[in-house]
């Protein structure tokens, strides 16, 4: 319901001839200083009786009239209405807005005016109050439906008596109105019609304005913090997923640990892995190992058969056959000649956990550093002569130990692989100059055959080594907001463990020789999931995540296939609205 | 794809061949039960020396996938063990080696000396024998130990008796 704020009484002027659209009062207000005004605001001075609108706001606007009794009717009480008071018929035209006026004295008095102002279509209604003796003050919309769409006020009767009277004087024309001689003197043509015309005022009473408008500034603050948040979160993830490609562009990320499913190298990259003619070291020949300097930087293809063993690679663009008369850069290998040496070395290759040689004869081991490069002996007669050192690391990058020894840095790609025999898929030996293989960029060789499919559907590791075969910069998945979370919490974990793991696996590697150091490189593998594995355990239940351990059974050691599972969770069983709080705030878990 | 069969087939020869060749110490025996398929192998694994499984041998069935060596052997002990991550009504072991961490490079000779490895380094957060694995994470190790070398003397074979 809406409460009336102010009343507004003013007079003004209707032309004779006017025909004015019945919306419209937009007629001049007579002369202030020759006629009233009155202004009602306080609101001790009126309440709304009754009021349909809910809305409020509305203003009622109307010519100010008494609405027409029965004659015989004892509510027109001549004492408190005037007999010139402006009836109905004293308003120019029958089609204007109305608003009915009437002292408020019986409840039956009351209906008797109201029903007479539905007839008259009046847009709202004033009652006033009467003295005691006129009245029963009772409220006329008392136990009564109301049956009526305008909306009802009461005036203070100290206001409305007057305004009666008031209203009486502005019924006849403009002669006999109040002040009449002087408007006609003051040019008012005598004609037309002086009116009290009413503006009524309203807002709305209800006291959810206030609240709406409470509730709506909450709202938008909420709505303001969500968006900040939301947009510092995207920020923050932008940056994350940033630095995740770049770390991964720098080949620093471990994806498969990242559980983002099996990676594959695709064709366009594995046609690029070159292929080349297998040549034995020993030139196919069978013979025991006669290790030799070789002091010559540059020789004929002839050349390794007579040198004894030796083992090269030719590098073939994509064609399998050498071309006779080629001739190919050889280095010399670092030979080492006494069996003493080569166990000693053995046992120097144990500590090394990058160390990798897939030779199982004692005599083929190598010194190597943990940098993972080979090294001569210093006291071996070889190193004085001009060898070039071959390069065990996987890295391709890795700079050329020795180099003192090499006086030009001829040595071609092609000479710094492992000595692979046998291809570690089939297990068949390569046949010396006749066995086309495919080198992995960590310089391990198999049967174009054998790791082609191996590649594009198994994995994008080496089978040996485990290293990525993917090159550096090449990010082969959809960086998600939940592999970013994935790979920060895994790394945080990661880091906390380092040191415990290279502990760990420092303390348990010591006595491995199996074949190629393969399966000692898992259990070290192994040793340190196992210990990210509790980490990780530890981080979730502290995030309040118990339910991190609960697997499958059989569900394997590692963060690997556990993360898979929550992976296939994420994709699958996800509902949308986390979908959406995940679009919305990317950081949160 | 057509070479397939034919590839997977040389690597067992292979494989069969340098089994031959060279013992595994882990090993009693490592063969297929029956040499026309080569698919089905058969393996007695030692208990690791200075271990409660010292001295023990098991019985283990290995089935070789068509896929070999891109898929890795499902592999499962016959005669019964108590191991954290070893079934002990099934046989079914719990090893990433045999699942994730699998690679071509593993031979089925190398794969045994993983579970050798695994019987001195169990895993108790993954457990598929839930009694065993209760004893190791209360760190009950005499307990864990003792009921470990109970299933030896009652099940396993005796090197001894070989
Ligand atoms: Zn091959
Ligand atoms: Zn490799």
């Amino acid at each position: 319901m809406s409460a009336a704020t102010n009343f507004n009484f003013s007079v003004i002027v209707i032309p004779s001839a006017a025909r004015p659209v019945a919306a419209n009062l937009d007629f001049p207000t007579l002369n202030q200083s020759l006629s009233f005004a009155l202004e009602v605001s306080s609101p001790s001075d009126f309440q709304t009786l009754y009021s349909q609108d809910s809305k409020g706001g509305n203003t009622f606007k109307g010519l100010l009239y008494v609405p027409d009794l029965d004659p015989s009717d004892p509510c027109d009480n001549h004492d408190l209405v005037p007999r010139n008071i402006t009836r109905k018929a004293n308003l120019p035209m029958d089609d204007l807005k109305l608003i009915a006026y009437a002292p408020l004295i019986t409840q039956h008095c009351s209906r008797q005016y109201m029903y007479s102002a539905e007839n008259d279509n009046v847009a709202a209604f004033i009652f006033y109050g009467v003295p005691a003796k006129y009245s029963n003050h009772t409220d006329p919309l008392q136990g009564e439906e109301y049956p009526f769409e305008y909306p009802v006020y009461f005036l203070d009767g100290a206001i409305g008596q007057p305004l009666m009277n008031k209203l009486s004087e502005y019924s006849a024309n403009m002669s006999e109105v109040y002040n009449g001689f002087n408007l006609t003197e003051a040019g008012y043509d005598i004609r037309d019609y002086a009116r009290i015309y009413t503006v009524i005022s309203t807002r709305n009473t209800n006291p959810m304005p206030g609240l709406w408008l409470f509730l709506l500034v909450v709202v938008a603050v909420l709505l303001f913090i969500i968006g900040a948040s939301s947009l510092l979160m995207h920020l923050f993830q932008f940056h994350y997923r940033r630095s995740l490609r770049r770390r991964i562009a720098n080949g620093e990320v471990d994806l498969e640990g990242l559980g983002v499913g099996r990676i594959t190298v695709p064709r366009e990259f594995l046609a690029k892995f070159p292929l080349y003619v297998y040549i034995a070291e020993n030139g196919g020949q069978s013979t025991p190992p006669k290790r030799k300097a070789q002091n010559s930087t540059a020789a004929t293809r002839s050349a390794p058969k007579e040198e004894g063993r030796r083992k090269e690679k030719v590098r073939v663009p994509s064609a399998v056959v050498v071309k006779e008369g080629v001739s190919i850069m050889i280095p010399a290998t670092i030979t080492t000649e006494r069996k003493s040496k080569g166990k000693e070395r053995v046992k120097d290759k144990s500590k090394s956990p990058t160390a990798i040689d897939t030779t199982t004869s004692p005599e083929m081991a190598e010194v190597s550093t943990s940098k993972g490069l080979t090294l001569a002996s210093p006291t071996t007669p070889s190193t004085k002569s001009r060898s070039s050192p071959r390069v065990q690391s996987p890295s391709t990058s890795s700079p050329q130990l020795g180099g003192a020894q090499t006086p030009t840095a001829s040595s071609p790609p092609h000479h710094r692989g492992y000595h692979q025999t046998s291809c570690p898929i089939c297990l068949d030996d390569f046949i010396h100059q006749e066995t086309t293989v495919r080198e992995l960029p960590c310089l391990h060789i198999f049967h174009p055959e054998c790791i082609d499919p191996y590649l594009e559907s198994q994995s994008s590791l080496c089978v040996l080594c485990k290293q990525s075969c993917l090159p550096k910069g090449y990010v082969p998945i959809r960086l998600t907001n939940a592999i970013v979370r994935r790979e920060r919490l895994l790394r945080s974990v990661r880091e906390r463990s380092r040191e415990v793991a290279a502990a760990t696996a420092a303390n348990n590697g010591g006595n491995s020789n199996d074949e190629g150091g393969i399966l000692w490189r898992w259990r070290l593998r192994r040793l340190r999931r196992q210990e990210l594995d509790l980490m990780g355990r530890q981080a979730l239940v502290r995030a309040g995540r118990g339910n991190y351990g609960e697997r499958g059974r059989g569900g394997g050691f590692g963060l690997g296939p556990q993360y898979r599972e929550q992976r296939v969770v994420e994709d699958v069983v996800r509902p949308r609205w986390r979908e959406t709080m995940d679009r919305i705030f990317p950081g949160f878990r | 794809m057509a070479g397939r069969p034919a590839a997977l087939n040389k690597r067992l020869i292979q494989e069969l061949h340098k089994t031959r060749q060279e013992d595994n110490p882990a090993l009693t025996y490592l063969a297929p039960p029956d040499d026309s398929d080569l698919h089905h192998w058969r393996a007695g694994l030692r208990g690791t020396p200075d271990s409660p499984y010292e001295g023990g041998v098991w019985d283990i069935d290995i089935i070789i996938p068509d896929n070999y060596p891109l898929a890795p052997p499902t592999i499962k002990f016959i005669t019964k063990i108590c191991h954290p991550n070893i079934n002990i009504k099934t046989g079914e072991i719990c090893l990433d080696l045999l699942k994730s961490e699998w690679s071509a490079a593993y031979t089925i000779s190398s794969t045994m000396t993983a579970i050798q490895t695994l019987l001195t380094s169990p895993e108790p957060n993954s457990p598929l024998n839930v009694d065993a694995a209760a004893l190791l994470n209360d760190g009950d190790t005499m307990g864990y130990e003792s009921l470990v070398r109970y299933y030896v003397w009652r099940y396993a074979r005796k090197e001894t008796d070989l």
